[in-house]
């Protein structure tokens, strides 16, 4: 058969059907094919949440807590058929989740492990030659460059080994070519010491980053102070297409890009800093609109584990347990489930309540969506479209069956 | 009209290349398309299958023929002296036969069968291309299908980074 001029040999139909009798990895695969693949895949809305949703709707979340006898725990929706009492999540021990990228997962526990849930494999990380800070732990996972991952840590006084030179504040512009040039006599002042583990060699190694296209030195040595008042250990970190970002002391982001070896640095939000607004909506009114019009939660949360040893999420006999994913009424359907209506939202700015909060609980890239806790609701806001679903209650995450009283800290998707 | 002697009553089916095949009514109803058709009363001559030439209108039929339920005229001695499973087995090697044809073929066979509407054909047609999908590499999902890689190096690159985990 002659190829047709779209580069499919199917017509649109029997293609789409035939795609959509595919497992989800392969349709996801197969948008590689060619580009009236990739539009099938992406126009047909079945396949694109097959796409994002392997086994499920939604997979869940990895929730830690504070007060519990399980420090995390993995939520999934529960299923037609019950999941059976208090089950442990997969991991080893008592493990807390500190970050999850790309389908692993980075544990502390004496000690730091990187986890594939999918599979119950973990490795413990040896211990680094040299201390390091406790805050700044990142994992750098991106299986389109390679399947081994890093994770990076900051040593102990790395930053600070050099004297300050408060003088700088302003952008110093890339060193190409000026890098000779005189004013800049100590280009390596501001080399950026990190440790580095990588799962190819399994040993901690030092990597010095050299400062990238923004690195003003002021920020430098922001990162490296102690910061004036309290603002707890480091406060979170991502990896986002081949860079590692990490939300650092006085507000600092460090934007560590291995693949050249450099770094960046920004101010956050918080002083005057030039950022844009870029995104502004107020929250609480979707919060009131939940308590208001007792919308039906779509997730029943589970906690999703067992007694014994690491279970493997992906077991066939956990299967069973989930619902499926294109019949389950408890399935994430992006498109139309539970989208809270804000029709005639003005109306409820004066009743919005006062103690209204809201927190992220965790990002779900791909979908350009956050999980949020919105005053105790548990909502997916999709940044693209302004929207919000409601999936449950978080008081529901709280719950433990030996102890109910605990604190959800921290999530991740 | 459309139920007068369930069983008995023929059908006309032409193809745009002017054949003309007069099959059961029971055996046209394999496909959901007729079926409609026939259930809305716009069957009173012959219908036209436009797309599908005699060749593969032929098969088509041959597999209805084949995979028409057995209660019906003939159906009552069958299902007394064949026990079910051996019938079902009997299919399958029957299927599997069947599918044996070219590569062209079975591609129109698809097409036909999705037209028509008859999800066995359809199931059966396409497994062998499921197949290929999942168990290939994209350069020979590629050749299989005669498709052509239309992206420029980074596209494919961002793709697979936005899907990296089906990579895996």
């Amino acid at each position: 058969m002659d190829p047709a001029s779209d580069g499919t040999c199917f017509p649109y139909d029997v293609l789409l059907d035939i795609l959509r009798r595919l497992p989800g990895r392969d349709i996801c695969a197969s948008q590689c094919v060619c580009r009236a693949w990739r539009d099938i895949v992406n126009d047909d809305h079945w396949l694109s949440l097959e796409r994002y949703f392997p086994r499920r709707a939604f997979p869940g979340l990895f929730v830690n807590k504070t007060g519990c006898r399980s420090d995390t725990s993995f939520f999934a929706p529960s299923a037609t058929r019950g999941a059976s009492g208090f089950r442990r999540p997969v991991y080893p021990h008592q493990a807390r989740v500190l970050q999850s990228y790309n389908g692993l997962l980075l544990l502390e526990e004496w000690g730091y492990y990187v986890l594939n849930p999918a599979t119950a494999r973990y490795a413990r990380l040896p211990r680094p030659l040299k201390p390091w800070c406790s805050y700044g732990v990142s994992l750098a996972f991106d299986p389109a460059v390679s399947l081994h991952y890093h994770v990076f840590l900051f040593p102990k006084g790395g930053l600070l080994k050099e004297p300050l030179m408060a003088a700088s504040t302003q952008c110093q512009v890339p060193p190409f070519g000026e890098a000779q040039a005189e004013e800049f006599e100590e280009p390596k002042k501001n080399v950026l010491s990190m440790l580095m583990y990588s799962s190819c060699t399994g040993r901690w190694e030092d990597r010095e980053f050299m400062p990238g296209l923004c690195a003003p030195g002021h920020l430098y040595d922001m990162v490296g102070r102690t910061p004036e008042r309290y603002e707890g250990p480091f406060h979170s970190s991502n990896y986002w297409r081949g860079s590692v970002y990490m939300h650092c002391h006085n507000n600092v982001l460090v934007i560590l890009r291995p693949s050249k070896g450099t770094y960046d640095m920004l101010q956050l939000p918080g002083e005057p800093c030039g950022w844009a607004l870029a995104h502004d909506v107020d929250l609480n009114l979707h919060g009131h609109v939940i308590r208001t019009l007792k919308i039906q939660p779509k997730m029943i949360w589970k906690i999703v584990g067992s007694n014994g040893g690491p279970v493997s999420l992906s077991d066939d006999d956990a299967e069973d347990d989930w619902a499926t994913p294109h019949d389950s009424e408890y399935s994430w359907d992006s498109d139309e489930d539970n989208f809270i209506d804000m029709v005639g939202g003005a109306g409820h700015h004066e009743s919005v309540e006062q103690g209204a909060y809201c927190s992220i609980m965790g990002f779900h890239p791909h979908k350009n969506a956050l999980i949020l806790d919105l005053s105790g609701a548990v909502v997916v806001y999709h940044l693209d479209m302004s929207r919000m679903q409601y999936l449950g209650d978080a008081d529901e995450l709280d719950k433990d069956n030996s102890q109910p009283a605990c604190c959800v800290e921290d999530s991740f998707i | 009209m459309a139920t007068r002697e369930a069983g008995k009553k023929m059908i006309m089916l032409k193809s745009p290349d002017g054949m003309e095949f007069e099959v059961e009514e029971a055996v046209a109803m394999e496909s959901q398309t007729i079926r409609k058709m026939i259930e809305d009363d716009c069957a009173d001559t012959a219908i036209l299958i436009p797309n599908i030439n005699s060749k593969i209108l032929s098969r088509v039929i041959e597999y209805c023929n084949k995979h028409v339920p057995t209660t019906g005229a003939t159906g009552a001695a069958a299902s007394d002296t064949v026990a079910p499973a051996a019938l079902a087995e009997d299919l399958k090697i029957w299927d599997a036969e069947f599918i044996k044809v070219n590569r062209a073929t079975r591609f129109n066979l698809i097409q036909a069968a999705s037209y028509l509407n008859i999800k066995g054909l359809l199931d059966l047609t396409s497994q062998t291309t499921i197949d290929t999908i999942s168990d290939n590499s994209l350069e020979e999902i590629r050749s299989f299908l005669s498709t052509k890689n239309d992206y420029l190096p980074e596209e494919e690159q961002t793709i697979r980074r936005e899907n990296q985990w089906a990579f895996q």
